[in-house]
């Protein structure tokens, strides 16, 4: 165990992922090609990555796409099995045995909402589909209990379907489902970026409201830097399948470290009149073949020989953590 | 109204269009058809067609119980199956015989109606086997994968390589004749292409956010199968169902015209043509009558099958 | 100068429960050389009104009013002068970039076809070598690295953002007056959605067209546009200077819209939410649209529709501003 390891297994965590890879092939190789010698490449989506989500607060995770973090969210929701790595869940270790118990512990509300309800089923039948062993009255109670969590009345919805919904109401619903499982730990991948922007602020403020009701471990993947600021007590930012800086949120803020970091948050638009957006150039890598040493080396303004060569492991510099070569020492 | 308006929610975007032309599908689904003259016609159809038919059945069902056959034919103007007659033979259609009399010297009319629900039972059962089997065997084939799906594929291959007609008929003969061999046979042939159109829906299906987020819940996994991919699977194929019953009872009544299935004296509408095919054209109505029967009720299927499968996939954009 | 001018143009939708307006009475200029965010939620109309200035609305629309190309009536020209006006003189770039595209012919071809389009109607004659030679050079301007390789692609071999140049690139080939753009970076990354739109915001400048920028993103709608318009269910609630307008928002909605935005840590509290739902066409409250979610909505509000009022060399639609 690295000094880094542990001194983060003393801190109360809900989920610790360690050295967490998750390999997609990337083409269906048949029987006939591997005959011909043909090898099997393969897309890195996620390349030994660390995380530690804290009890009871909100960690997010950011990234433009292709970064690997809706992968962490759906390995981490148990939907994805990781090519290699170890996650805990408090005390359980992810494994064949252990799913069923951990799966009691997750739950995970995606970021489409007309796609995660099922069409053909009323509001009830949705939010109860959790309650697998719970008796009627008694699923009916909960039902109401959590669609009023939500701000959802009971009466006025039980019975429809989620298509004659909103966007903001469907994703009230799918937190609700969510909620009526009672998780400790909850992955929102991207549960506002469908919504308009006077809705995703209402299901901001509920997100937060219900943490503290419930005492949720969130895990918020976004790619809305001001969303993840406003939302997250630690944040982790994501390139190309890697960790590149984490910290708590306001440090990050405050003092970005990574120059992928500070350039993205001068791509964000912000309500300044006359200001001008700062692009960083270039886009991001194929993960089929990332390049050598740092995968932003490309696109850095800073690249030196290292850069290309070597890959920077993440060390804590000032308060938080980053992975670049211009803190190494 | 106001509710429905509520509902559909409409939003004057264009791709806010889009979605609630999609989203509203079933609330305007029945709307839509009841407005579409090609869709009146093929429901018209249809209706007169099942409810003569369950009417008939019945009767042929209690007579058969009660050993009263005749009851089969308390409807009909004539008795269907009586015995030659040659006073009667080959009539054309007049007010007694309204379209005309067979060699035999039966009512072509009764015995159009007395095969009816006949025709009716095929095409329902061997529809409903072909889905539930095709959609076991489809729903499993794209929801596990691997080598399940392999060798399901390939078979469905080998049996949409032979021609399902020439396939059906070795199989009646080989089966023997009658009724419940052509039902089997043609049950064979038919579940391949609904095994096709399972797996395809399956495919898309379990992708969905619905049936990845039910395995987190620790549904079972015959629910997820039943009640998130096939109930949402089955939708598109309901349309090609109903086009699919026309097809059925051309099969059908093509293999009883080859003399395949039903045995006389019991008419089917396909050996009727058939056998006044050597009538023709002295005898007109003799053939003449069953085949436009079989294309009156196969058009009704196509019509009402066409436009409920514009509904379905969103070809209606008013 | 008015590149556009929009007078009394309301656009209706036929649907299976009846005729629905989308956009209602719009009057608005588009000053030259200037760009002008329409920003609007989903329902708004916002993509409607771009798509009724090219024409191109689904066949179940129909549209009233007036839309003055520089004095032309757009409404009132025959298909094949309008097709004339599409292309060279306004040009749109969709949401979705592959959709502008051919998917079975390389980007070039589809260029230089583009540049064939303007020679024609200038009545130029077409010439390989030059119009290649133009072609490169826009590909440059629209920073595509490797502009030769670009064009011996298909669309298909090309990111989204490099789409989206491409498009752009074709646009500028066209020597256009007009550029709608509808949501052209919100399929786009964050990093590619700030290059696209200094990009847009560069080309604009130093080619002096006129750019409407449909968006329903408040804050890309300030880091391009000089001038906004906010729709709400159809109707314009404020209109004018895109600074004052984030500066000093004079509609209850832009300012609910400004203060939803995320700032800060939700430790440093809640976040402003407007109430409620974006009404459906179907259900408008009755009086002002936007009321029924109003903080400050009162008796009146409900009862009638506020007329547009001029404040402050700006334009708005709610009584607030009512000096009676």
């Amino acid at each position: 165990m690295t000094s880094v390891e542990k001194e983060e297994a003393t801190e109360e965590y809900m989920v610790r992922a360690v050295d967490l890879t998750k390999y997609f092939p990337a083409e269906k190789v048949g029987l006939l090609e591997r005959l011909t010698g043909k090898k099997e490449r393969y897309v890195r989506a996620v390349d030994h990555v660390d995380m530690l989500l804290r009890k009871g607060l909100t960690t997010a995770l950011v990234g433009e796409s292709g970064s690997g973090k809706t992968t962490i969210g759906r390995m981490l929701a148990t939907l994805e099995t990781p090519t290699s790595g170890t996650v805990y869940y408090g005390d359980l270790v992810l494994s064949k045995q252990t799913l069923s118990q951990i799966r009691k512990r997750v739950q995970i509300v995606f970021q489409n909402p007309y796609e995660s309800l099922d069409p053909r089923m009323s509001i009830k039948e949705i939010v109860e589909e959790p309650l697998v062993k719970i008796k009627s009255e008694e699923k009916e109670k909960r039902v109401k209990e959590v669609l009023s969590a939500v701000g959802l009345n009971y009466d006025d919805i039980y019975y429809r379907k989620a298509r004659d919904l909103s966007g903001g109401q469907r994703q009230r619903v799918a937190v609700a489902r969510a909620m009526a499982a009672d998780p400790e730990f909850i992955v929102l991948d991207e549960p506002t970026s469908a919504l308009d922007a006077s809705v995703q602020s209402q299901v901001l403020n509920l997100l937060v409201d219900l943490r503290e009701e419930f005492g949720y471990t969130y895990l918020f993947i976004t790619h809305n830097m001001m969303v993840a600021r406003y939302i997250s007590d630690y944040i982790y930012v994501m390139y190309a399948g890697k960790i590149v800086e984490t910290g708590k949120t306001e440090e990050v803020f405050e003092n970005p470290l990574h120059p992928y970091t500070k350039l993205l948050l001068k791509s964000v638009p912000h309500l300044e009149p006359g200001a001008r957006l700062e692009p960083m150039s270039g886009e991001a890598p194929s993960l089929l073949n990332p390049p050598s040493g740092c995968r932003f080396n490309p696109r850095c303004p800073f690249a030196t020989e290292k850069c290309r060569q070597q890959e920077p492991p993440l060390v804590d510099v000032q308060g938080h953590k980053v992975a670049c070569h211009l803190y190494d020492k | 109204m106001d509710i429905i308006k509520k509902a559909l929610g409409f939003r004057g975007d264009v791709d806010a269009q889009a979605s609630t032309n999609r989203s509203s599908q079933n609330l305007s689904t029945f709307y839509y058809l009841r407005h579409k003259k090609e869709a009146i016609v093929g429901m018209t159809i249809i209706t007169v067609f099942v409810v003569w038919s369950v009417i008939e059945g019945s009767l042929q069902l209690i007579g058969d119980y009660l050993r009263k056959p005749s009851l089969g034919w308390v409807l009909l103007p004539h008795d269907p199956i009586a015995s030659p007659n040659i006073a009667t033979s080959l009539l054309p259609p007049s007010l007694s015989y309204p379209l005309g009399t067979n060699f035999e010297g039966q009512d072509i009319l009764s015995r159009l109606m007395y095969a009816a629900p006949k025709d009716a039972m095929a095409a329902f059962l061997v529809v409903v086997s072909a889905v539930i089997v095709g959609g076991l065997l489809g729903i499993a084939a794209g929801y596990y994968g691997g080598w399940i799906d392999e060798i399901l594929m390939r078979l469905t291959d080998a049996f949409l390589a032979i021609p399902g007609l020439i396939l059906a008929i070795a199989l009646s003969i080989l089966i023997g004749p009658g009724f419940n061999s052509v039902l089997i046979s043609l049950t064979i042939i038919w579940w391949p292409v609904y095994a096709r159109l399972f797996r395809g829906q399956t495919l898309t299906l379990k992708y969905r956010g619905f049936v990845e987020i039910s395995r987190l819940f620790g549904v079972s996994e015959f629910k997820v199968l039943f009640k998130h991919i096939f109930m949402n699977a089955v939708d598109p194929i309901i349309a090609y169902m109903a086009l699919d019953f026309g097809t059925v009872i051309l099969t059908y009544s093509t293999l009883a015209f080859l003399g395949i299935g039903v045995q006389p004296p019991y008419p089917e509408w396909g050996s009727m043509a058939s056998n006044g095919l050597s009538f023709f054209p002295r005898a007109w109505w003799y053939t003449f009558f069953p085949s436009l029967t079989i294309l009156l009720v196969v058009i009704g299927f196509i019509l009402f099958g066409d436009s409920f499968q514009d509904v379905i996939s969103g070809r209606v954009v008013d | 100068m008015n590149a556009l001018e929009i007078r009394d143009l309301s656009v209706y939708y036929r649907t299976p429960l009846g005729k629905v307006k989308v956009l209602d009475s719009l009057d608005a200029d588009f000053p030259e050389s200037k760009t002008t965010g329409i920003v609007g939620e989903s329902g708004s109309g916002k993509s409607t009104l771009g798509f009724a200035i090219t024409r191109l609305l689904p066949p179940t629309a129909a549209v009233e009013g007036s839309i003055k190309y520089y004095g032309d009536d757009l409404m009132k020209l025959p298909a094949k002068k309008m097709r004339e006006v599409r292309g060279t003189g306004v040009f749109m770039i969709m949401q979705d970039p592959f959709s502008s595209l051919n998917p079975v012919k390389r980007v070039g071809d589809q260029l230089l076809e583009a540049l064939q389009v303007r020679y024609e109607r200038r009545g130029e004659g077409f010439d390989y070598a030059t119009a290649r030679k133009e072609a490169l050079k826009r590909l440059s301007d629209v920073k595509l690295p490797d502009p030769d390789l670009v064009m011996s692609k298909y669309p298909y071999q090309l990111s989204g953002g490099q789409i989206q140049r491409v498009v752009i690139a074709m646009g500028l080939l066209l020597e256009p007056k007009v550029i709608i753009a509808d949501e052209p970076t919100s399929a786009l990354d964050v990093s590619i959605q700030a290059q696209v739109i200094s990009l847009l915001r560069e080309l604009q400048e130093s080619y002096g067209m006129t750019l409407l920028f449909i968006t329903h993103d408040l804050a890309v709608a300030t880091a391009v546009s000089d001038n906004v318009i906010i729709l709400y269910a159809g109707r314009i609630m404020e209109q004018g200077s895109m600074a004052d307008a984030i500066r000093k928002p004079l509609h209850p909605y832009t300012q609910g819209l400004l203060k939803s935005f995320p700032s800060g840590n939700y430790k440093e509290g809640k976040l402003y939410s407007l109430k409620g739902l974006p009404p459906s066409f179907f259900d408008l409250p009755s009086g002002c649209r936007f009321s029924d979610r109003c903080p400050y909505a009162f008796d009146r509000c409900y009862k009638e529709e506020p007329q547009v009022y001029r404040v402050e060399d700006r334009n708005v639609r709610c009584f607030l501003y009512d000096k009676r």
